[in-house]
């Protein structure tokens, strides 16, 4: 998109927005009279801002109110200090409403009563510092996240601020902690994802609709997390538990997407949730190229998501869930310039790729006991080329299973047990060049580098077993278990013994310690070296929490975390392919401190969350230590949001230190190929730029009589400061170019719901 | 497992906007020659080195060649630089090293492979065609301003992994490393067109012709 269409895009999207604000609802409004009350002592609660259709009233003494109101049905939200906000529907007669009751939880209690049906964990001590639960709300309302989830998780600490259209990490995963994308597992209720973004990066494959919140553990993970040597994001999908059918149709520059909940059957206790997107990048994207662009398409960008869930609570303490989710993203064309760089990828390109996953789910639950079961299966599917050598296709078969158990004998004793097994049979063909691992310079050159050429079978199987005993003895609680995992591939077995304490200081204050061992299955192409080792990681991780008034959460954390068996590539071992040049012998120490300071009040909410960190790696005995790819000292984000009335603000700012660059110092000219092998300096050696940019977001809600209209523009980077995120460079690469983040993108989004 | 797309090329070669090799912006190695490209036991094979500006063809001030890891070949610098096989050798490939000296001060590198052990020939490039007209090297070309198209025809037949590589320094080329290849001359000028012919095996052909703009 060139400056110009930015220009265009932003205005246009500014000028729908007005005229959006300018519908009002019809006169006539009829007095509604109600009252709010505390759930637990069914007393009056006074000072409760009570709002709809651009009113605001407060609640007296006795928690009474009056608002006017058209006739119809209307939504009216209750937002009381120290409570949960509350929205329900007032149908409101020609002649008004009397006694209209709205129920309020206290804070504390929703943050209890928010169970996470536990489909994917068992309920455990959270005594982990750095642990972190960001809210449904929180996650739709931050700006310059679009309203997707994953994109949120970025505005934690702990977390790098990559883009997602970084090349090498393109659609791929979330940097924490100084770990490298891959070495964290994002699952949705823990099943892992194979691929988080859709093309360019602008929405993950899960959207917000269908997420209940989503747990963040930076490191020290509990010992029924295996696999892993970075962090845990673990998304927890919604139940559509709406007493009555409800929904919603969206339309957005990205998408349109649809979402239907309510009873299959009340008397059955059976819950449904569907819903579906597709995206409009392919109407979008012939106006956004310029028109001297050298890429042209025979199918346009598209990619389609879709979820269902099904619940089944035949008891109270039964739980049967089903749960599906699918993903596909599909483009092909062909780019009319020669690759000066890759002349071999140029000319036609083509790439797809799709996954689906199903898995039922058993939850049993009682206040001594729990247990629960979960079965999945899924296929994976993926092509791509583009020119004439490079080609990659796959398909593959997942299955897993998770079962888990939770015994409380005393009051201060918490027994847990469990096991997983998770196998992926794959067959994949093609001819391609193998993506750099972190640390190795360059892209992956099919006329210059060697290729693979894959016709194989390839598996990656493990399976796993834990014991976790957890103590409460008061101000003191600790958490001890040991993971065993046989990683069947790669004929390997580790044993993880993992430890953490939580100590209350007071009533306001806690400490948090623990010392934990991760280890992690090959992935990627390494999967192609079944004798590679599983890489490890320890972690010591130490922090504090303070709770200086109610809704306010200070956090600090320290963290040191010593990896090894890392796997590296090194060429000089390359007998007949590329493949042989993986070698487990990298070693990295990563430390940095976390602080983030959480506030949400009755109209609400923000955070200031600040990383300082470094991490380093080690390629080999003999090698100087070298800084990781993206190895950010600084990484500040501050972000809220403000209800005022029907409308909602929200701003976000974040700092980024630049990431570590290896300089390029000449090329060769490889006569055999006419193509040119760059010359690089000392890996990591220098940094990019710094990282800044504004997100701003404005969302605008009207109330009809039998549905509601929300808009919002979500304005990514609104002073346009483009980031670096690569370099393109000429034939021979003595010119360089900035390739850059969007420098603008406003998001344009119109929702309407029943 | 997870998926890592690989959609690098296709973000870079979509971003950029520089100069490409066949517009001859600057100094370049354009071919790195053996002749024969492969040799038997005891034969010799001639190194060359074809070196273009943006003023067209030029010849270099200084040229050296190294042999990193030999397995048993001579090189010798007499009235330019070869190779020869050893005499008992199995067939294998050697890599031949280039340092280019320009008059300007100008370095540039680069490398070739060339078999030795076995010979192989050269191939050769039969017919130059534009617009379908053959034209005979050597020979000015007078070309109207408008797209031509560019065709070469080699012996023995171009196969899967043969490269055709088209450089001027006057008008626009685009699938310059094709054939045909498309030439736009928009404005009046002079200059160069090369092309260079790799049949995949090591043989390189070239040629080259005056081209007049009116």
């Amino acid at each position: 998109m060139n400056i110009n269409n930015r220009q265009t895009a932003a205005l246009g999207a500014g000028i729908c927005f007005a005229i959006l604000s300018i519908f009002e609802v019809p006169s006539h409004a009829a007095p509604v009279k109600g009252k709010v009350m505390d759930v637990e002592t069914l007393q009056g609660v006074a000072g409760v801002t009570i709002s709809s259709e651009g009113q605001t009233v407060q609640t007296g003494q006795d928690g009474t109110f009056l608002i006017d109101l058209k006739p119809g049905r209307r939504q009216v939200q209750a937002t009381g200090e120290g409570y949960g906000d509350a929205q329900e529907t007032a149908k409101v007669l020609e002649t008004g409403l009397e006694d209209f009751l709205i129920l309020l939880f206290k804070e504390a209690a929703l943050q209890e009563t928010i169970v996470v049906h536990g489909f994917d964990t068992l309920d455990t001590q959270k005594t982990v510092a750095g642990h972190t639960e960001v809210s449904r709300d929180e996650l739709l309302q931050s700006a310059g996240t679009r309203g997707d989830a994953l994109h949120a998780v970025r505005n934690l600490p702990g977390v790098a601020n990559v883009d997602p259209l970084t090349p090498g990490e393109f659609a791929f995963g979330i940097v924490v902690r100084g770990s490298s994308a891959e070495d964290s597992n994002v699952m949705v209720n823990g099943i892992e994802l194979p691929i988080l973004y859709h093309f360019f990066g602008l929405q993950s494959v899960m959207p917000s609709e269908v997420i209940e919140d989503i747990e963040f553990i930076p490191g020290g993970f509990d010992v029924q997390y295996g696999n892993s040597t970075g962090g845990i994001v673990n998304i927890h999908t919604r139940a559509g538990k709406s007493p009555e059918l409800s929904g919603f149709a969206e339309v957005s520059f990205i998408s349109v997407s649809g979402h239907l909940e309510g009873p299959i059957s009340k008397k059955h206790d059976l819950w449904f949730s569907a819903g579906f997107r597709r995206s409009v990048i392919d109407a979008v994207l012939p106006l956004a190229l310029p028109d001297d662009s050298s890429l042209s398409f025979t199918t346009l960008p598209q990619y389609y998501d879709s979820q269902l869930r099904v619940d089944w609570d035949p008891s109270p303490e039964h739980n049967l869930m089903f749960m599906a989710f699918t993903s596909w993203d599909f483009a092909s064309g062909e780019a009319a310039e020669e690759n000066p760089l890759d002349p071999n990828a140029s000319g036609t390109f083509e790439n797809q790729v799709g996954f689906e996953r199903a898995a039922l789910s058993y939850h049993f639950k009682k206040p001594k006991t729990e247990l629960f079961a979960r079965s999945w299966v899924g296929d994976v599917n993926y092509e791509f080329q583009q020119g004439n050598t490079l080609s990659q296709s796959g398909d593959g078969i997942v299955n897993g299973a998770t079962i888990g158990a939770r015994h409380k004998p005393a009051s201060w004793l918490q027994l847990r047990t469990g096991g997983e097994y998770n196998l992926e049979h794959y067959r994949g063909t093609g001819e391609f060049p193998l993506p750099p691992q972190e640390g190795q310079d360059g892209f992956p050159n099919s006329t210059t580098g060697m290729s693979v050429i894959l016709s194989e079978d390839i598996q990656r199987d493990f399976v796993a077993t834990y014991v976790a005993a957890d103590f409460d003895l008061g101000t003191l609680r600790f958490t001890t278990g040991l993971r065993y995992d046989n990683f069947l591939s790669n004929d390997a077995q580790t044993l993880s013994p993992r430890g953490s304490m939580t100590y209350g200081i007071g009533e306001n204050w806690s400490a948090s310690a623990s010392v934990s061992r991760h280890t992690l299955q090959s992935r990627g192409v390494e999967i192609l070296r079944p004798d590679l080792k599983p890489e490890e990681s320890i972690h010591y991780v130490a922090g504090v929490k303070h709770t200086p008034a109610e809704g306010v959460e200070i956090t600090m954390t320290g963290f040191l975390k010593d990896l090894s068996e890392l796997a590296v590539y090194d060429e000089a071992l390359i007998v007949d392919s590329p493949i042989d040049g993986y070698i487990n012998r990298g070693t990295g120490r990563v430390k940095g401190l976390e602080t983030m300071i959480r506030a949400r009040r009755h109209n609400w909410f923000g955070w200031l969350s600040y990383s300082l960190q470094r991490s380093e790696r080690n390629d080999g005995p003999g090698l100087e230590d070298r800084l990781f790819d993206f190895d950010q000292t600084h990484n500040l984000v501050a972000l809220g949001s403000y209800q005022y009335g029907p409308w909602r603000f929200g701003g976000r700012f974040q700092f980024t230190s630049g990431e570590p660059d290896t300089p390029l110092t000449g090329s060769m000219y490889n006569s055999d190929v006419d193509a040119y092998t760059p010359v690089y300096g000392e890996t990591n050696s220098i940094r990019k730029a710094n990282a800044h940019q504004l997100d701003l977001r404005v969302e605008r809600n009207w109330s009809f009589e039998a549905w509601r209209l929300s808009a919002y523009l979500d304005v990514t980077n609104v002073y346009a400061h483009a980031r670096p995120i690569a370099k393109a460079y000429n034939f021979n690469y003595s010119k360089s170019e900035d390739v850059t983040t969007v420098p603008l993108f406003p998001a344009l989004g119109l929702r309407g719901s029943f | 497992m997870k998926i890592k797309m690989l959609a690098t090329c296709l973000i870079l070669s979509a971003c950029a906007d520089l100069p490409t090799a066949a517009e001859l912006s600057e100094p370049q190695i354009l071919a790195l020659t053996a002749d024969p490209p492969g040799i038997a036991p005891g034969e010799e094979s001639r190194l060359g080195v074809v070196v273009a500006a943006p003023e067209g063809l030029l010849t270099p001030a200084r040229v050296s060649w190294t042999l990193p890891d030999p397995k048993g070949a001579i090189l010798i610098q007499s009235d330019g630089w070869s190779v020869v096989a050893p005499d008992n050798g199995d067939r294998v490939y050697i890599r031949a090293d280039v340092t280019v000296e320009l008059d300007d001060g100008t370095t540039l590198l680069g490398y070739r492979t060339m078999l030795i052990g076995e010979a192989q020939a050269q191939p050769t490039i039969t017919d130059m065609r534009v617009d379908g007209e053959r034209i005979d090297t050597g020979q000015t070309l007078q070309l109207s301003q408008a797209t031509h198209e560019l065709t070469l025809d080699v012996a023995p037949p171009a196969g899967e992994d043969a490269i055709f590589s088209w450089f001027s320094n006057v008008g626009e080329l685009t699938r310059y490393r094709r054939s045909p290849a498309f030439f736009e001359t928009a404005d009046a000028e002079d200059g160069t067109l090369v092309v260079v012919y790799r049949d995949g095996k090591g043989g390189i052909a070239t040629s080259s012709v005056r081209v007049q703009v009116p």
